[in-house]
């Protein structure tokens, strides 16, 4: 009777408090979701109506457990976002719906921008004025850029023609909170989801399902295996990193961009493959990035579905390229410092923007007067993927630097006292960090193809053989990990 | 429909196998490698915890303190840059020094009473261990640490473990076991670069190792919260005494 209680206890202790490292590769969750994909798969059998409903509610307290209370801001975006977009739609043509579409873009984003850059504004005036207040910081809702972009694509393709305004609030709601998207994206659009939403899933395509399956052993393989491990020694660096050596903070570095790529795409695999097992399709949100030979194709292959947000709701609404070079530059480095600050609120995500846009100005201008009649052949590929790495490796310095003096500290170490013998010195006290970064760099390398074939060995591959998979990595997962699973980067844009 | 049910059984499945692993007393092992077990009493300790931490009030943090900092040859660091935490955060600091010492000459000897005494201390900040490493009398060595735990008699204080080099034969344990919760700042997972004599951290990796003690020992997990706040610039510690390792100690 006592354990009964003490049973029930946990459980209701476990549904009614927040976690705030709950995220999709908690054991915590995978247990919820066994649960939840159990009656997901009874319901949308017999019950399809009420499926989109135990979907909704599940999501919701997916949110609750990420966010606790603030998890209202959700519901509350997603009910008033369909509506002010009927409303929109209602308007007559012309001015008047451009200006009901400016007005319910800014209701959108509003809540974003008090949540995200209230206190940034605060600090700015703080400095000017040099006041001696000091602002508390604002907690912000986990998810709160993903969900307002979905939001905004929305009410924007509606007005634009390209998706039918008739979605009902019910397929609506489902789409914005859809739990697997829920915390670091992808970002996807109503053209991609919603139609799925409606569709019967009486007959799920088993090479998706198992697809799914695939995606989230590599998603844990990613951010279990790899990422978590090797944030403990990029962390060090990042937190004093006068303490190291140059060749230490060198491999912090570089240590760093293996670490983000795996966490964030590890994040995104996870996702995807969640949402297959349901029967739902979506689109990568990354291609072997740093595979790129310039920065131009590393946005190709980097956070896709952020990358292609604002090429078709800031860069092109912008003018694009239609304007001539000069508007092109431009409107390229604009749309790269407001996806710094998108990042967050801070001076490092705008510098790091502005190495961004910096670095596709000149490639655009490079390409513009000549780049392209330079032999293609291996040593220019070497050099270019050479030099894409490196900058987009030194660009993450500031992304991850808490603040200027800690960059600054750490490329002038890396500079001033990079020396060999601290390389013999680093090998032999951090061996395993070292394996498991060459290791990921190697097999970030495969072909796409190869990449294919492998998933489709696996996807045809018998039960057992699966099985085997996931519990070999699921327990490498847990010989691995921390005492705290480090957060994904990516929750706290 | 009937691939997500397979999926369903393969999932439920291995988490099903983690957990009874879990519970099962017996651990298995593949030559020197163990294939580790969840901790399920942990995850649920965890959320008890969580409850009782909502329910307990939160501890105050406290100001304007009299920090007495003692230890061995590594407290030459870390006081340096306590010395900047102090004068920032406005404590009053006094740093006593004993070179080589350890557990045993400070819970033998009446040296910390002396001290306190002298300055009156309402908070004490300990960092020894660090020359008793690789000792084998470890019931000794814990009968000084609660010998030095009673001398302080109740004022709060921070005990930074020693951070090895090469492990310990458990002096870590021993003192984490004899000063209660809250009190303990473990130094055993941090990577210091080590000066020229390859035993004390440099100046900046002492810096770093009182950052990461300063955390603690402000935050919530600390049993007495110390208001810390990183300071801006460098402060000179100037009320330290040094006692060479031939001082026999107040008797």
């Amino acid at each position: 009777m006592a354990k009964i209680t003490q049973l029930t206890t946990t459980l209701l202790d476990f549904l009614s408090t927040q976690d705030k490292s709950w995220s999709l590769c908690t054991l915590s969750f995978m247990a919820s979701f066994l649960v939840f994909f159990a009656i997901y798969i009874g319901l949308n059998r017999y019950r399809q109506p009420w499926t989109k409903a135990y979907v909704i509610a599940f999501s919701l307290f997916f949110a609750y457990k990420a966010n606790g209370i603030l998890m209202l801001m959700l519901p509350i975006t997603a009910i008033s976002s369909w509506y002010l977009t009927r409303f929109m739609m209602r308007l007559k043509r012309g001015k008047i719906r451009r200006s009901g579409l400016a007005i319910v873009i800014l209701a959108e984003l509003t809540p974003l921008l008090y949540y995200k850059y209230t206190d940034f504004t605060l600090e700015i005036l703080h400095e000017i004025l040099h006041s001696n207040f000091s602002p508390e910081k604002m907690l912000l809702p986990v998810g709160i850029s993903f969900f307002t972009f979905q939001a905004i694509s929305y009410t924007v393709d509606v007005y634009k023609g390209r998706y039918p305004k008739t979605a009902e609030l019910t397929d609506y709601a489902f789409y914005l909170t859809f739990f697997p998207l829920l915390i670091a994206g992808p970002i996807t659009r109503a053209e991609v989801l919603l139609p799925q939403v409606g569709r019967p899933r009486e007959d799920i395509d088993s090479g998706l399902v198992y697809k799914g399956l695939w995606l989230i052993i590599c998603g844990m393989v990613k951010k279990a295996l790899i990422a978590d491990y090797i944030a403990q020694y990029n962390n060090i660096v990042f937190d004093a990193p006068a303490v190291q050596s140059g060749f230490g903070d060198l491999m912090g570095v570089l240590g760093f961009s293996v670490q983000i790529y795996c966490d964030f795409s590890g994040y995104s695999d996870l996702a995807i493959g969640v949402a297959a097992l349901m029967g739902y399709e979506l689109k990568d949100n990354f291609n072997f990035p740093y595979q790129s030979l310039n920065l131009t194709e590393f946005w190709h292959r980097w956070h896709i579905s952020l990358s292609t947000w604002f090429r078709d709701y800031l860069y092109i609404p912008l003018g694009g390229n239609r304007r001539g070079a000069l508007r092109t530059y431009l409107n390229s480095f604009l749309a790269m410092i407001v996806a710094g600050l998108w990042h967050g609120a801070s001076w490092m995500f705008v510098a790091w923007g502005v190495l961004h846009g910096i670095g596709l100005v000149v490639h655009k201008l490079c390409k513009n007067n000549g780049l392209d009649r330079i032999p293609d052949n291996t040593a220019v590929k070497a050099i270019s993927w050479c030099l894409t790495f490196g900058y987009v490796t030194f660009a993450w310095i500031f992304f991850r630097s808490p603040d200027m003096a800690t960059a600054t500290t750490l490329m002038t170490n890396i500079l001033q006292t990079t020396s060999l013998s601290d390389a013999y010195t680093f090998l032999m006290e951090y061996p395993l960090w070292i394996i498991v970064v060459l290791i990921s760099l190697e097999l970030h390398s495969i072909r796409g193809n190869d990449y294919s074939w492998l998933q489709d060995r696996f996807v045809h591959a018998p039960w057992l053989v699966k099985l085997g998979i996931f519990a070999l990595v699921l327990q490498l997962a847990i010989n691995f990990s921390q005492h705290s699973i480090q957060p994904f980067i990516y929750t706290q844009f | 429909m009937r691939a997500q049910i397979k999926t369903l059984l393969l999932m439920a499945a291995v988490l099903a196998a983690i957990v009874v692993y879990a519970v099962i007393p017996a651990e298995i092992t593949l030559g020197s490698y163990t294939i580790r077990k969840i901790t399920l009493a942990r995850l649920s300790r965890l959320h008890i915890e969580q409850t009782r931490q909502k329910r307990r009030a939160v501890k105050k943090t406290r100001r304007n303190q009299t920090v007495l900092f003692i230890g061995d040859s590594m407290v030459e660091g870390l006081s340096r840059r306590m010395g900047d935490y102090a004068s920032e955060n406005g404590h009053r600091l006094y740093t006593v020094i004993w070179y080589s010492s350890s557990t045993e000459s400070w819970g033998t000897t009446h040296t910390l009473e002396h001290y306190i005494a002298r300055y009156r201390p309402t908070y004490v900040l300990i960092c020894l261990g660090s020359n008793e490493l690789f000792v084998n009398d470890l019931a000794s060595r814990a009968q000084y640490v609660r010998n030095i735990v009673k001398k302080l008699d109740g004022i709060p204080f921070v005990w930074i473990s020693p951070s090895d080099w090469n492990g310990d034969t458990g002096i870590n344990d021993v003192i984490q076991e004899n000063v209660g919760t809250g009190r303990f700042f473990d130094s055993r997972n941090l990577k210091l670069r080590r000066g020229s004599d390859h035993y004390h951290p440099t100046w900046a990796a002492a810096a770093y190792w009182m950052d990461t003690a300063a955390r603690f020992i402000s935050s919530q997990q600390c049993a007495a919260p110390l208001q810390l706040n990183r300071p801006n610039t460098h402060h000179k510690a100037t009320r330290t005494k040094l006692l060479q390792p031939s001082f026999e100690g107040f008797k």
